[in-house]
């Protein structure tokens, strides 16, 4: 494609007065910068805010992705011209989807920052029907943050914390204390029914089926993930109940959508995507492989492993609504809403045990999940965000499988700096092996969020403070136990999360948990486990 | 070495009337302890020294089931001499791990165990670390070398 610059009629030979007057204005005219038109092909030159419509100030929060130099694009829809002679214009980038949308960029006419080819591509003087512009100032990007973009999380008052703890518990089940749940729900769940209801009630449409086709692609190839989609069967831990509530749930997360191959340049602000059949089965085939391949690894009995996946479940829940491209204003993404430090430590840690496990485990579901999707780890790196929730990546399976691991790792932590100290374990005794369990499980989880430091020293310091006296905790206690840690939290604090929105944070994580999985539990039967 | 920390703890244990004395000895007793896990490195590792370290861990235990149940004896200090108890089992395995020649990678994952202990979700803190317990850190890393 040729540059829009070049004029044409610039033989040699006299030139009329005329003809001089015409070159005069255009050059004016071409000084000033030419005019993009529907139906012209642009080329970036410089890294541009991609937005959902026509409005470029910061505070519009429509920005939806970066687009990087060397992007191309056809002007789908009449430009928009501004009072100062710059342009809005929308282009359907090139390699997208059909059906996909436009996005707006800021054309700037004195120093743009892109090329312009005209429908025609030919050469001509005159703007309306430019060829191209070339674009010599490239404009600095401005990349907005995730947290300037989003609003920021709605945290509810808190309430009397032991109320509230009371009352998520015994919606879980746990009515008098602490105890495991009830497991008095439908005796068998019929999957195939419950798919073909979701499927009924959640047709896809343009704008949030966006990841139909890349889980179709997975389908057709024959992959670990379309092998999941495609009926391999997987024993149940968690109940596809539990999991199609969680999907259908309103939450306030974010998401992105990386195209394959894509590693850095998410699309911001997309919808939540559909609940279709294969996006369901992805989701809650997924959990129960992830669960039953980390057998033996992160839990020795049936009670462990029931009960630390039920309650990884319901982390996730709480984090990402089980949404696979779920993302936070903190950079964290996926399922398990992944941070890079939390991915660092487990690549650091885990992650070659964690595959070996998988590669010498007799269910070849478990083998392939070592030597496919776990072939390559993860990318810590905030700028690799796409790994974190790319189906073309490995999600939602291997975000699964770091979330389990750092959730392994966080256990391994207080179990070697709490709970195996001797007057720890005495101050615990006292609780049925199913509580005390479940106590610690909770924990842990509640860790994911205060970081293993930030749950061990005001976790120390408080059963110290407790078993010192010589009292052993009880079942019913524990919900007080909770509560009472949790004003610990708000208190006390590791001195990394000692910033006021730190120790609000860190202190309601764990009834925050609960308070989604009880919501959840009533729609399932009282109980997110499969037996 | 496992008597010169007793004596140590002993000492801490008369001082924990006063809370400025009991930081000063808790203080005593990270750098006894570094200086116990720098005198590892200083040669081949051997079965002693683990023996050693292990023998201290047992004192250290004993002393803080002695004082567990007093009230008198401020909660943090019981909270600091765990914590110590268990950088010292850490610096034990480690040294078990140089003893029988295991690789430095298990090493360093020990190490990255105990550096956790400062981890928060949002980074890694050094800075919530006490200068005393950085340098505890610092030192159970260089056996790894």
């Amino acid at each position: 494609m040729a540059p829009i610059v070049l004029l044409d009629n610039l033989e040699g030979g006299r030139m009329s007065r005329k003809k001089l007057l015409l070159l005069v204005m255009s050059s004016v005219f071409l000084f000033a910068g030419t005019s993009p038109q529907k139906g012209d092909t642009v080329e970036l030159q410089a890294w541009l805010n991609a937005r959902s419509s026509a409005l470029f100030r910061s505070s519009d929060k429509n920005v939806q992705r970066v687009l990087k130099p060397g992007t191309k694009g056809i002007i789908s829809e009449p430009v928009k011209r501004f009072s100062s002679g710059n342009y809005g214009i929308c282009i359907k980038v090139e390699g997208s989807e059909p059906s996909a949308d436009c996005v707006w960029v800021y054309y700037r006419v004195r120093q743009p920052n892109m090329k312009l080819y005209a429908r025609s591509n030919e050469p001509t003087r005159k703007p309306e029907s430019a060829v191209a512009a070339t674009v010599v100032l490239p404009t600095p990007v401005i990349v907005p943050t995730l947290a300037s973009i989003l609003p920021s999380a709605a945290v509810s008052p808190v309430a009397d914390a032991t109320n509230i703890l009371q009352n998520a518990l015994n919606r879980t089940g746990q009515v008098t204390g602490y105890q495991t749940p009830i497991t008095s729900g439908p005796a068998a769940e019929c999957v195939e029914c419950e798919l073909q209801r979701q499927a009924h009630d959640n047709q896809c449409t343009h704008r949030n089926g966006y990841l139909e086709k890349e889980l179709q692609q997975e389908k057709d190839r024959g992959s670990l993930l379309g092998q999941l989609m495609s009926g391999a069967a997987v024993r149940p831990t968690i109940k596809l109940a539990c999991v199609s509530a969680a999907l259908s749930l309103k939450t306030g997360a974010k998401f992105e959508y990386c195209e394959p191959g894509d590693k850095k340049y998410p699309w911001f602000n997309k919808t939540k995507p559909c609940q279709s059949e294969n996006y369901t089965k992805a989701i809650y085939n997924s959990i129960n492989l992830v669960s039953e391949c980390f057998k033996g690894l992160n839990s020795q009995t049936t009670l462990e492993h029931e009960t630390r996946t039920e309650m990884n479940t319901f982390l996730m829940m709480w984090e990402s609504g089980l949404q696979m491209n779920a993302v936070s204003g903190t950079g964290a993404g996926g399922m398990g809403q992944l941070t890079q430090p939390a991915i660092a430590d487990t690549n650091r840690l885990y992650i070659d045990d964690i595959k070996n496990h998988f590669a010498n485990s007799p269910n070849s579901l478990c083998q392939k999940l070592a030597s496919e999707t776990l072939a390559k780890k993860m990318s810590a790196q905030r700028s690799a965000s796409c790994e974190r929730i790319a189906v073309s990546e490995g999600s939602p399976l291997k975000n699964l499988v770091y979330t389990f691991g750092y959730q392994m790792m966080s256990r391994a932590h207080l179990d070697r700096f709490v709970f195996s100290n001797p007057q720890i374990e005495n101050y615990l005794s006292d609780l049925s092996q199913s509580d005390r369990e479940r106590l610690k499980t909770s924990l842990t989880v509640w860790s994911h969020n205060t970081g293993t430091g930030g749950m061990q020293t005001p976790l120390l310091s408080f059963m110290n403070s407790r078993a010192r006296s010589g009292h052993k905790l009880t079942a019913n206690e524990i919900p007080q136990f909770l509560a009472d840690l949790k004003n610990q939290m708000r208190n006390n604090p590791h001195p990394a999360n000692s910033s006021s929105g730190r120790r609000r944070e860190t202190s309601i994580f764990f009834e925050k948990i609960m308070d989604r999985a009880s919501n959840i539990l009533e729609s399932a039967g009282g109980s997110c486990l499969a037996r | 070495m496992s008597r010169s920390i007793k004596t140590l703890f002993s000492i801490l244990l008369l001082l924990t009337s006063s809370q400025a004395f009991a930081n000063e000895a808790v203080k005593a007793y990270f750098k006894e302890a570094n200086e116990v896990i720098q005198g590892l490195t200083a040669s081949a590792p051997d079965q002693k020294k683990i023996d050693d370290l292990n023998s201290s861990v047992k004192d250290l235990e004993s002393l803080i089931e002695a004082v567990y149940y007093d009230q008198t004896v401020p909660e943090r200090t019981v909270t600091t001499m765990m914590n110590i108890k268990n950088m010292i089992r850490t610096a034990g395995e480690i040294e078990l791990d140089r003893n029988q020649r295991i690789d430095s990678k298990s090493c360093e994952k020990t190490v990255a165990r105990i550096r956790l202990a400062g981890s928060v979700s949002d980074g890694y803190s050094e800075a919530a670390m006490s200068y005393q317990e950085k340098e505890l850190i610092k030192s159970i890393s260089s056996l790894c070398k």
